[in-house]
């Protein structure tokens, strides 16, 4: 390596700046001139010529020698005179008036006002969806103003730099000129005619003035290489090329839009694929809305033209399969527009208002409060909890609030209230399509209901209307009768209440308030925030405390315990004089399959429990056969093999963890397939769906409900669902007794270990039965609320319900009525007053005979009843004690 | 020769090498592609032509933006990074050109001396 001394670098360096001129004049790179010639002088030294350090006298010496005058002149055309005429050559004053007007000042101002107000974007297509668009816009206006200022100085220093500058802005010019060609001819029109409408023409305008630049700059460097470098098509493939990048994630979307709803399922399932791997989610979103047409980017308006539409319910369908969320779910896109940064409204106007679908987020909707009040009777195994809503309104009209509650395992909705002008007012029970009908009049005329239906199995669908505006509020409370689900003969848990869907905003600081009291004790609860545990009085136990709605709609537990020796409880049913009611806790033989085949969701939701399901697989029974279908794109089956020896199980378990979990699957097809599959040769055969929410219902269930229907018995379908949400193909499923959903007590890897637990015998197989006592006196066992007879009443309307005889539908309408229950068949609804309830048909229940926190009428009197026996057999001991002394 | 004729001549024989010298480095790397300084030194040291490095380095930088040569860095083991020149195939074809028009120039001008004798 040769060294050089700082002063022979510093006198190299200077001679160079003072020649870089010169050089940079006569068509030479100067940098790299002067990069040679440092070469030039470290080789010759190098090769002995100078030494091996390069002092200032050898540089002085070697740029001396260099740079003498040449016995020939260099042929630098620079050195020369400019010729003749040059000067005739420069542009004119209105060329220099002219390019700055319109090749600097229209394009400059056409983009400060569309980046502003979204002009075009607002009414057509945005034409600089990115930043990058923007800044290439901005370099067609900075470009003509920098050559301008070179022409006018008369000296171009870097031709070349130049004419990169130049050529970019005529490529990005051209492009534009393209894209506004269909708005050209109506602008020249209103130029001519009104003045107006120059912006469009900007790109043109800017075009001809960067052409008009170029040649006028090839006339002023003369030195320049001919033609002018760089070549004009090079530039204008370069920055085509740089938009077709920039759009291509959109010109991707848009293809996998169009193959993912093909006919062909083999193309829908590429065209997800890429949508999912190079699609613009954005995008897509975009296109999942009303006005997607208008708003879009220009490859959307180009697709708008001249592609076939496709209907929103398909892109709708497509999001959730791309991404594993419903659009609905997500914020909606924001588009810049001449009236803000929400271009697209769309959750300003409630397109489900009225309807029997939560639908997307309402703006300005929030929940105010929330409290969950619940009496658990852990001996008898029955609970009711209230759980009193509060809404609030913040936007300028009206609302409907909507949400899809989970009801606890096997509970039945008993109370619906609404407080109008601050009183209470009670629902009035009745037939499904009477009370619904009563909601949607009164909502036409806008008045003051709330209408709680069932939705799908386990589901209600609660709506509210109207939350008045302006911060308005609206109360409402759903009394929930609910069994308790046995964990052993000491514990039972109430699974509580929880959002699946809603139309409204929880802010997270709004928690949800519970507060459970029982007969038996609480067990600690992580979930609930600052748990206080209670005894108000001997024998009572309390819990109350906050719970996130994140929690509760994960799925939250209260565990009680309870006298393992009580195995019967029974109440007397008021709406059946004489009748008790007598429900008993039964311990069956567990009813293990000997084929057990897995449906596992492929969505992107279930990667994080793979491997808690691949570890429960292993254990799953030994002597059952064992099947696994991932439901994916398409139904991949993961077993290796049937009948699965232990060996087997241990490679299933890595496929089951390695297998590849995406955006959101069908599993429709894959539960067909595991149908047809657990009953090959078999007649104890089970399937367990586990899945994650199942928010759309991609393909209609006739096939499995031909296969249900044509063999009702088996195979059973056991669901397990991982995470909250709705449950679309269960809705589907409704009514069919072999589907059956698994119970939830804790995290749904755990409740998956607990079914196979009680398969394999490790586990105690309880059931709560409810029947009518028919002995004689009152039957044994503790004596319960009539709760009791409400869960009898919901599971006798839900019986009558399947079958097809419509005495049979009349007669669960009546009881779901007499008993004041929403069930499958009836509705709650309450009106704001008695005009409203008679031109409907229906009746309000009354206060009284509605269920409540505290004791209820009967339960109160049972209490007295079993104290005055008390009281009595108390006396009666005092008397034989004072007899015997 | 008195001092005006070699004035003459002095001045001629500017005029030729500059139309030349370009010619000349086109030539030099017909064959094979040359290091610069390899390149640099076989020009200087050529009969006649009579130019220092000053004069060559920038004709060199204006025939690669003209796109007439092309260049590489090669690391040398004796020195620093290597530049090495080229042709383009628009410089070969530049050359050809010049080298036939040269020829039909020298080849004319022999012709007319003949016939003057």
């Amino acid at each position: 390596m040769v060294e050089w001394t700082d002063a022979a670098r510093r006198e190299f360096n200077a001679h160079f700046a003072r020649q870089r001129e010169a050089l940079a004049a006569g068509g030479a790179d100067p940098d790299e001139v002067r990069e040679d010639m440092r070469r030039h002088i470290e080789e010759e030294a190098a090769a002995g010529g100078i030494g091996v350090a390069i002092t200032l006298d050898d540089v002085r010496r070697v740029l001396a020698r260099m740079t003498r005058p040449d016995p020939a002149p260099t042929s630098a055309p620079a050195q020369q005179p400019p010729p003749p005429g040059e000067a005739r050559q420069r542009p004119s004053r209105f060329f220099f008036v002219a390019s700055i007007i319109f090749g600097v000042l229209v394009p400059a101002a056409t983009l400060g006002i569309e980046f502003f107000t979204g002009m075009c974007a607002s009414a057509f297509f945005d034409p600089m969806p990115t930043f990058w668009h923007v800044a290439m816009v901005a370099w067609v206006p900075i470009a003509n103003a920098v050559i301008c200022a070179q022409l006018i100085r008369g000296r171009v220093d870097h031709p070349r730099r130049a004419g990169w500058i130049n050529g970019l802005a005529i490529g990005i010019a051209c492009y534009y000129a393209i894209v506004f060609i269909p708005f050209t001819p109506f602008a020249v029109l209103a130029v001519y005619f009104f003045g107006l409408g120059l912006l469009p023409l900007a790109p043109l305008l800017s075009l001809i003035v960067a052409a008009r630049l170029r040649s006028a700059l090839t006339r002023l460097a003369p030195s320049a290489p001919r033609p002018m470098q760089p070549r004009l098509l090079i530039c204008i493939l370069l920055v085509f090329a740089t938009v077709f990048l920039l759009d291509a994630p959109k010109t991707i979307t848009y293809a996998g839009l169009h193959m993912a709803v093909s006919e062909k399922p083999q193309t829908r399932v590429r065209g997800v694929r890429l949508l999912r791997r190079l699609g613009n989610r954005d995008l897509l979103l975009r296109a999942c809305y009303v006005r997607n047409r208008q708003v879009a980017d220009f490859m959307s308006f180009m697709y708008a033209m001249f592609a076939r539409p496709l209907p929103f319910e398909d892109i709708r369908d497509t999001y959730y399969r791309v991404t594993g969320t419903p659009y609905n779910a997500v914020r909606p896109p924001s588009v810049r527009g001449i009236r803000g940064a929400d271009l697209i409204n769309a959750n300003e106007f409630d397109f489900g208002q009225g309807g029997d679908a939560v639908a997307a987020r309402v703006r300005g909707l929030s929940l105010k409060e929330s409290r969950l009040d619940g009496e658990l009777e852990a001996d008898a195994c029955t609970s009711y909890t209230e759980w009193t809503l509060v809404f609030r309104n913040a936007s300028a009209r009206q609302r409907e609030a909507r949400a899809l509650v989970a009801l606890p395992p096997g509970g039945v909705v008993s109370r619906l209230t609404l407080w109008i002008d601050g009183e209470e007012r009670e629902a009035a029970y009745s037939g499904r399509n009477r009370v619904k009908a009563a909601y949607k009049r009164i909502v036409q005329r806008q008045r003051d209901p709330v209408l709680v239906t069932t939705a799908g199995p386990g589901l209600v669908l609660l709506q509210c209307f109207p939350v008045p505006p302006n911060g308005g509020t609206m109360k409402t409370r759903v009394g929930i009768s609910a069994p308790l689900t046995l964990r052993d003969r000491n514990r039972a848990a109430l699974r509580l209440p929880a959002f699946v869907e809603r139309n409204f905003d929880i802010p997270e600081h709004i928690g949800h308030s519970v507060w459970f009291e029982g007969d038996g004790e609480f067990a600690p609860s992580t979930e609930i925030d600052d748990p206080v545990h209670e005894r108000p009085q001997h024998g009572r136990f309390a819990l109350r405390g906050i719970v996130p709605d994140g929690q509760l709609a994960a799925g939250l537990a209260v565990t009680v315990g309870r006298d393992a020796r009580v195995a019967s409880a029974w109440a007397e049913d008021a709406r059946r004089e004489g009748t008790i009611v007598q429900q008993t806790i039964g311990e069956s033989a567990a009813d293990a399959p000997d084929r057990i085949v897995f449906v596992i969701d492929g969505a992107r939701r279930m990667q994080p429990h793979a491997a808690a399901i691949a570890d429960a697989i292993v254990d799953a029974p030994r002597e059952a056969e064992l099947a696994v279908l991932l439901a994916g794109d398409v139904v991949t089956e993961l077993s290796p093999e049937r009948g699965s020896p232990p060996r087997a199980r241990g490679e299933l378990a890595r496929r089951v963890r390695e297998a590849r979990y995406e955006g959101g699957c069908d599993n429709m097809a894959a539960l067909a397939t595991a149908w047809d599959m657990a009953t090959a040769g078999r007649t104890n055969s089970a399937i367990v769906w586990l899945h994650a929410t199942q928010p759309i219902a991609f393909a209609d269930s006739q096939a499995l409900e031909q296969r249900w229907q044509r063999r009702p018995n088996n195979p059973k379908l056991y669901d397990l669902q991982f995470g909250p949400g709705p449950n679309r193909i269960a809705d589907q499923l409704e009514g069919i007794p072999a589907v059956v959903p698994v119970p939830r007590l804790d995290k749904p890897e755990k409740d998956l270990v607990r079914l196979l637990a009680i398969w394999s015998g490790t586990e105690p197989h309880l059931k709560l039965q409810r029947q009518d006592w028919s002995g004689v006196g009152t039957p044994p066992g503790k004596a319960a609320s009539g709760h009791l007879v409400r869960l009898w009443a919901n599971d006798r309307i839900v019986a009558l319900s399947r079958s097809r005889r419509e005495a049979d539908l009349d007669e669960a309408v009546r009881m779901a009525g007499a008993y004041q229950l929403v069930t499958p068949v009836s509705g709650a609804v309450v009106l704001e007053n008695m005009d409203q309830y008679k031109q409907a048909g229906l009746k309000p229940a009354s206060p009284e005979s509605s269920p409540a926190i505290v004791p209820e009428p009967e339960t109160w009197a049972l209490l007295l009843a079993g104290a005055a026996v008390m009281l009595l057999v108390q006396a009666k001991r005092l008397r034989w004690a004072t007899v015997k002394r | 020769m008195t001092k005006d004729a070699s004035d003459y001549f002095d001045n001629w024989t500017v005029q030729v090498r500059k139309g030349v010298l370009e010619l000349c480095i086109l030539n030099a790397l017909s064959k094979r592609e040359r290091y610069g300084y390899d390149l640099v030194r076989s020009l200087v040291a050529m009969p006649g032509l009579g130019v220092t490095e000053g004069t060559i380095y920038p004709l060199l930088s204006r025939l690669r933006v003209q796109g007439l040569v092309e260049t590489r860095l090669e690391e040398s083991p004796e020195g620093p990074a290597r530049k090495y020149y080229a042709l383009t195939a628009s410089g070969r074809r530049i050359a050809e050109l010049m080298n036939e028009h040269v020829e039909l120039l020298v080849r004319g001008s022999r012709e007319l001396r003949g016939q003057g004798e």
